[in-house]
């Protein structure tokens, strides 16, 4: 565990000298707003939880508030980190397109979490983006589950949705995990306040924890 | 001599016996021996045929022919050696001789002694004496000669010695046990016989069982000797005349050979056959094992489930209740002799024979899996018996449910919250309450009244103005459900949480700003759009007058300008509404704010008339001018709506005016609350404090306070600009508070007594009690600028009122006084009346605008009194027409309507100004909205009872209830009718508010329906289906009369983890694929051209790039 810590920490301090972060060094979600018609403020207190959570339980040292960049922002190779969710449509301009393509091969990491409703659109401009990748599901063996914390059964279910199996769904680039997607979870969902969703403790701590993996995954590769 | 010669005969005579003595000895040993060697070379040269037999395998003339060789050889063997050793003894002499070489002191003497006595002619040639005297010395000697001693056994052991040694090899051939030297021995033992060569392959096969199970699997191993086959089959003859299954083998140098037959149902011999050899046969007997036939279970429900018994046949897979008693009757095969029940592996119980079927029973009182193992009356087990399950069926959980309101929310006006909870259970509901909690305290129990039954609804009337309830609690509630399981106790649902939430100081201060604002917004939106309308109109009209006709694509422009006005008309209309229930929520929120309720109120009045059936009418006039194009009455029609339009801009002006003036109150009113709130709060700290019993939560609460001090400040700052415009005076008197807060340095004071709090200091009672005093004169501050504002408006409310109140009387006096002046039907006086009566009806123009302007400003007017003022007028107007018209009668009539309407207008003015004067009394419309709770509480009674009556008769369709039941039924239609009244009442008293009026009469009219149903003593879904609409809308009218603030939510379910089903691994390429166009373009960008080249190249791949993906996505 400690090596692990230790192992986190080193590459918090490379990570850090990525990007001149406006967040004074400290580690920051930042959330990708988009046109299209889908809400991508949704799930508000989500970010700022699983932030909070990353503080308590890992030495990655974070701010409690996300922020937001567009795609066409001049700050957006700023934040190596960056979260798109919403229930709706999706869309990017060709230069969004080609900006999400230089970003995330020039090291930046997405996650994208299916908050119920965008999974075509989000597919659909992916593979404007990248048309010869495919979508790679990680199993439960993948050491995204196991990296900080343990999560032996892989991706929690956190809302039935269409009750599909849920899936974390990675993009490869230049043999780089660049892009991870949770389709048929709701990890956002299951990172908001405990009222807002009604989501027992226990799938909500799962959450945190598949949350925190990725975090730490996108900071220690 | 004689005698002397008679003693010598008798010496020779013993001599000569003793002699035959001796020879008989050594003839019989010499027999013995001979015996032996005899025995001993025929156990040799039998041994020796044997073998040669057993290495040769003659026939049986030779194998005979060689047996007699045998024994002639062994005969003539032993007579030689029998001749040698009997023939000296069978001689005398040599006899002799054989004694006295034996015996040297014999020598001679013997041999003399036996020949003279032999040989009497020999007697004369010896002397007697010397004769005598050497028989006596031979006999002497003779005699003491002990016979062992002259006839030695070595020969004997010798003969015995080769027996024992002839006999070793047999021996050993005989522990050897070879099939081979048996058969040999065999065939010597009958060398007549003829015997076949056995073959040059021994197969021998060796079984483990020779009676199987019926589907069991047989193995058998056969062992080669001799001359190894290279395959060997298997022979399986079903019946004993034709193999049934030939299986060949390839042996590969083994000398073994194991093969299985699987699944064996006939019994069979088998056989091996390799080279030229076969095994024996060996006979396999298959026997029939036993096996269930048929399960039947007969299930017995535990007595509360109230379900009858029931018969399963053929299937030993049961789901039940928990204590639910199973009668297992399992059929076998075959006569049984045991059958044992075997429960998880562990438990077994003996079950009750009956030939063929056994019994026994079960009480489930958990899941089990268990199989029946049985024993025929053979001893033979069944094979493999099956496992079969029995599951509990866990008495399910109640569902329960909260439909309506189904999602958190504020808590609405009055305090009372109708819950539609609906519960059901697969055996009975029995008890239902409501749980609720406040900010996570102790939780509290309602018990919602039900009929016990499997599906419940009920309607609950949940008052919360009993609880005391603090801006900003929240107040989480569920219900729960119990069933009627009498086993294991009952069992309990619980429906989700829901939360109602006591706005706080802070969310109602915002909730009624932003409805403002957006109200303002959307009417500033409005306003701008319509500016301009009026001179576009006005330019039409002056061309229609001076070109008397007008053009197509005028009229054409004209038509769409219309269109375009009525769609602001439209959403005007829909502004309407919602100033209607902004007018509403405001008036409920707080009774200090009735006098801005009733102003919007009046705004929202303001907005009905602007969308009045005589703008419509002049709209429709309008077109239909157009279409008929009359120049001439167009532009009439035209003016009239630019009239209209002038009217309807300052309406919406002055509407504007008013809502900032609302809206500057409002915010007054929330600022006075706070600060009230704010002294309290310090108030109860400092008590805390004085009692030494603070501790963290008080901290907390002061910092709280010094939050919430300069979020205050910053307010009065914003208010009193506001108030510039409205008010000057208590504008100048807020700015002054604001800098009277700043001089108090609230918030310094009260960080320093939160960390005087940490350390206990005694300042804390100090600082305290300064910072109570200071916010006491704020809030007293406060109040009073919020007293002289309210007073002032009052003021000038009740001038106008006075004002108006004066006009009428005068109006009235002034139509008395015509009424009594022109009483004579006379032409001039007519028309004198006529124009009197006229200038009085212009003189009523000021009053209509005064009344308006007062009803735009205050709610308080009474209902009716538009109306009364409306017939006043008409009446005026009417007896100067029928003066005009030269008709005395109803001109005197209209009069006096028009007195008696212009009296009944004072009066409810009065009334109307007393109401002003009460201005704590709730509104009119408040009223309506506690008729409309109690009057839903009492309809949702009714639709139970109604829905018992239903459920317990079981009556469907459209039947007719039994007579006993008519009565209950008849007194139920009473009851609606009850209520129908009582709406009616309602109605009425809502005159002025079309929308809500016309909702109460669709109630009516349903509640008539289901009146007629009950009437007629009849009871069916149908009659249900309305009781529940009517009591749904009930509750929407009341809802739309009121804000209820509910928020939904997004409603979503959790999700139940899921197996990972996906592949255990990431592809090689991990997803990648080469894209060539991108290599491209990264070593194109890699080649050293100056930046703005670089950008033009992966412009350049960007585009064929955007072009590619094109393709793909088509292509797909």
């Amino acid at each position: 565990m400690i090596l692990n810590f230790l192992f986190i920490f080193c590459s918090l301090q490379a990570f850090t000298t990525f990007a001149d972060s406006p967040t004074n060094g400290q580690f920051v979600i930042a959330r990708l707003e988009y046109d299209g018609g889908g809400d991508w403020y949704s799930d508000p207190s989500s970010l700022p939880n699983l932030l909070r959570f990353i503080q308590n339980h890992t030495l990655v040292n974070s701010v409690d508030q996300e922020v937001r960049v567009s795609l066409k922002d001049d700050d957006l190779f700023r934040y190596p980190y960056l979260y798109i969710t919403g229930h709706g449509n999706i869309t990017f301009d060709d230069q969004e397109i080609e900006r999400l393509r230089r970003y995330l091969e020039s090291g930046g990491f997405l996650h994208a979490d299916d908050n119920y409703g965008m999974d075509e659109s989000f597919r659909r401009e992916i593979r404007r983006a990248f048309p010869y990748n495919q979508w790679v599901e990680l199993a439960p063996s993948h050491s995204i589950f196991h990296l900080h914390f343990s999560l032996p059964r892989g991706l929690p279910k956190v809302h039935e949705h269409d009750g599909k199996r849920p899936q974390l769904l990675g993009l490869y680039l230049k043999g780089r995990l660049s892009l991870v997607y949770s389709y048929q979870s709701d990890l956002g969902d299951g990172w908001e306040d405990p009222e807002v969703h009604n989501v027992s403790d226990e799938k909500r701590e799962s959450a945190l924890r598949m949350g925190t993996n990725i975090v730490i995954w996108a900071l220690s590769r | 001599m004689k005698r002397k010669k008679n003693s010598d005969s008798d010496v020779t005579d013993r001599l000569q016996n003793r002699l035959a003595q001796f020879r008989k000895l050594l003839v019989g040993r010499t027999i013995i021996e001979g015996s032996l060697f005899f025995v001993a070379v025929m156990l040799w040269v039998s041994t020796v045929v044997v073998l040669i037999e057993a290495v040769f395998y003659f026939s049986s003339l030779w194998r005979s022919m060689i047996l007699v060789f045998a024994i002639l050889l062994s005969i003539f063997l032993v007579a030689r050696r029998m001749i040698c050793h009997l023939k000296p003894l069978l001689n005398l002499h040599r006899f002799v001789l054989g004694i006295e070489s034996k015996y040297p002191e014999l020598q001679q003497r013997l041999i003399t002694a036996i020949d003279l006595n032999k040989n009497p002619e020999a007697h004369d040639s010896y002397s007697s004496s010397l004769f005598d005297a050497t028989v006596e010395g031979a006999e002497k000697y003779i005699s003491s000669i002990n016979s062992r001693d002259l006839f030695s056994h070595i020969r004997v052991a010798v003969g015995l010695r080769y027996v024992v040694i002839s006999l070793v090899v047999p021996f050993f051939l005989l522990i050897w046990n070879n099939d081979v030297i048996d058969d040999s021995i065999h065939r010597c033992l009958n060398p007549t016989s003829e015997f076949f060569k056995p073959p040059d392959t021994h197969i021998k096969i060796t079984v483990e069982k020779t009676e199987i199970l019926r589907g069991d699997d047989f193995s058998i191993l056969a062992t080669f000797r001799g001359q190894l086959p290279r395959i060997a089959s298997l022979v399986v003859y079903e019946d004993e005349l034709e193999p049934s299954l030939v299986r060949d083998f390839a042996l590969q140098g083994s000398d073994s050979l194991r093969c299985t037959l699987s699944n064996i149902q006939n019994s069979f011999s088998v056989q091996i056959l390799g080279g030229d050899g076969a095994s024996t046969k060996h006979r396999v007997t298959v026997m029939e094992p036993p096996f269930l036939e048929n399960i039947n279970l007969k299930l017995k429900y535990p007595e509360y489930v109230g379900i009858p018994d029931r018969w399963i046949q053929g299937s030993g897979d049961v789901e039940a209740l928990i204590g639910t008693e199973f009668s297992f009757e399992f059929e076998a095969n075959k006569k049984l002799r045991q059958a044992d029940l075997v429960i998880d592996d562990t438990l077994r119980y003996s079950a009750r024979i009956e030939g063929s079927r056994a019994y026994t029973n079960w009480m489930l009182d958990r899941d089990i899996i268990y199989r029946v193992e049985i024993l025929d009356i053979d001893s033979l087990k069944n094979i493999a018996p099956i496992n079969y399950r029995l599951i509990v069926i866990k008495d399910r959980f109640p569902m329960v449910s909260i439909v309506k309101p189904g999602q958190s929310g504020e808590l609405p006006d009055g305090s009372k919250i109708v819950l539609d909870i609906e519960a059901d259970d697969d055996f009975g509901i029995e008890g239902l309450f409501v749980v609720y909690d406040i900010n996570g305290s102790q939780k509290k129990r309602m018990r919602v009244s039900i009929d016990p039954g499997q599906n419940i609804h009920a309607n609950f009337l949940w008052d919360l103005s009993k609880i005391v309830l603090m801006p900003g609690d929240k107040i989480n509630y569920y219900a729960e459900a119990f069933d009627n399981d009498g086993r294991v106790g009952p069992k309990k649902g619980r429906s989700k949480s829901f939360v109602v939430n006591v706005p706080s100081i802070e969310e109602r201060y915002e909730k009624r700003d932003r409805l403002i604002k957006d109200r303002l917004k959307e009417i500033e939106e409005i306003s701008s759009k319509n500016v301009g309308l009026e001179e576009y109109f006005e330019d039409v009209r002056r061309e229609l007058l001076r070109t008397e006709e007008l053009t197509w694509e005028r009229k054409h422009e004209l038509d769409s300008v219309l269109k375009t006005q009525e769609d602001q008309v439209g959403k005007i209309n829909e502004l309407s509404d919602k100033l209607g229930e902004n007018t509403q929520a405001i008036n409920q929120e707080d009774p200090y704010s009735k006098k801005i309720a009733e102003k919007v109120r009046e705004i929202r009045q303001l907005m009905e008339n602007v969308m009045a059936p005589e703008l419509r009418e002049v709209l429709a006039n309008i077109r239909n001018k157009i279409d008929d194009a009359e120049a001439g009455d167009l532009a009439e029609s035209l003016k009239r709506f630019i009239e209209d339009q002038i009217k309807f801009q300052s309406q919406l002006d002055r509407t504007i005016q008013l809502l900032k003036q609302i809206k500057a109150e409002q915010q007054l009113n929330s600022l006075v609350r706070r600060s009230l709130e704010l002294s309290k709060i310090q108030k109860q700290i400092n008590k805390k404090v004085n009692n030494k019993e603070f501790g963290a939560t008080e901290q907390k609460q002061q910092d709280f306070l010094r939050h919430e001090i300069k979020y205050v400040g910053e307010f009065v700052e914003q208010l009193a600009d506001q108030m510039e415009s409205i008010d000057q005076q208590a504008s100048s008197r807020l700015k002054s508070e604001a800098s009277q807060l700043e001089k108090n340095d609230f918030g310094k004071r009260m960080l320093e007594m939160v960390k005087k709090m940490s350390s206990k200091s005694s300042q804390v009672k100090k600082i305290g009690k300064g910072l109570e005093e200071d916010l006491g004169k704020f809030s007293s501050a406060m109040e009073s600028i919020r007293g002289e504002f309210i007073a002032q408006q009052k003021d000038s409310l009740r001038r106008d009122f006075h004002n108006v109140i004066h006009d009428l009387l005068v109006l009235s006096h002034r139509q008395e006084e015509l009424f009594s002046e022109f009483s004579i039907g006379e032409d001039r006086t007519m028309v004198v009346a006529s124009e009197k009566q006229m200038a009085l009806f212009k003189s009523m123009e000021t009053i209509i605008n005064n009344l308006t302007e007062i009803s735009r400003r205050t709610m308080s007017l009474e209902f009716g009194l538009k109306t009364s003022f409306g017939y006043a007028i008409k009446e005026i107007r009417d007896a100067a027409s029928h003066f005009e018209q030269r008709d005395l009668q109803l001109a005197k009539k209209s009069q006096w309507d028009a007195l008696v309407h212009i009296n009944e207008t004072i009066l409810m003015l009065r009334k109307s100004l007393s109401n002003l004067e009460s201005a704590s009394m709730p509104s009119s419309f408040g009223e309506a909205m506690q008729k409309m709770l109690g009057m839903s509480e009492q309809q949702a009674q009714i639709n139970q009872a109604g829905s018992r009556l239903f459920k317990k008769e079981g009556l469907q369709g459209s039947g007719r209830a039994p007579q006993d039941l008519e009565s209950q039924i008849r007194r139920l239609a009473s009851e609606q009718e009850r209520i129908r009244s009582a709406l009616d009442q309602l109605q009425r008293s809502l005159r002025g508010r079309p929308g809500a009026q016309k909702r109460i009469q669709a109630i009516g009219e349903e509640m008539k329906n289901v009146i007629d149903d009950l009437q007629k003593g009849r009871i069916n879904q149908r009659t249900l289906k309305r009781q529940d609409e009517i009591f749904q809308r009930m509750l929407e009218v009341g809802s739309s009369l009121h804000t209820r603030g509910l928020k939904k939510q997004r409603e979503s379910r959790e999700g139940d983890d899921m197996f990972y089903l996906g592949p255990p691994g990431l592809p090689e390429d991990l997803g990648q694929a080469v894209d060539l166009l991108r290599e491209s373009m990264q070593r194109a960008l890699e080649g050293g051209y100056p930046v703005e080249y670089r950008e033009l190249i992966r412009r350049y791949y960007e585009k064929i790039y955007q072009d590619t993906v094109k393709e793909l996505q088509d292509s797909q």
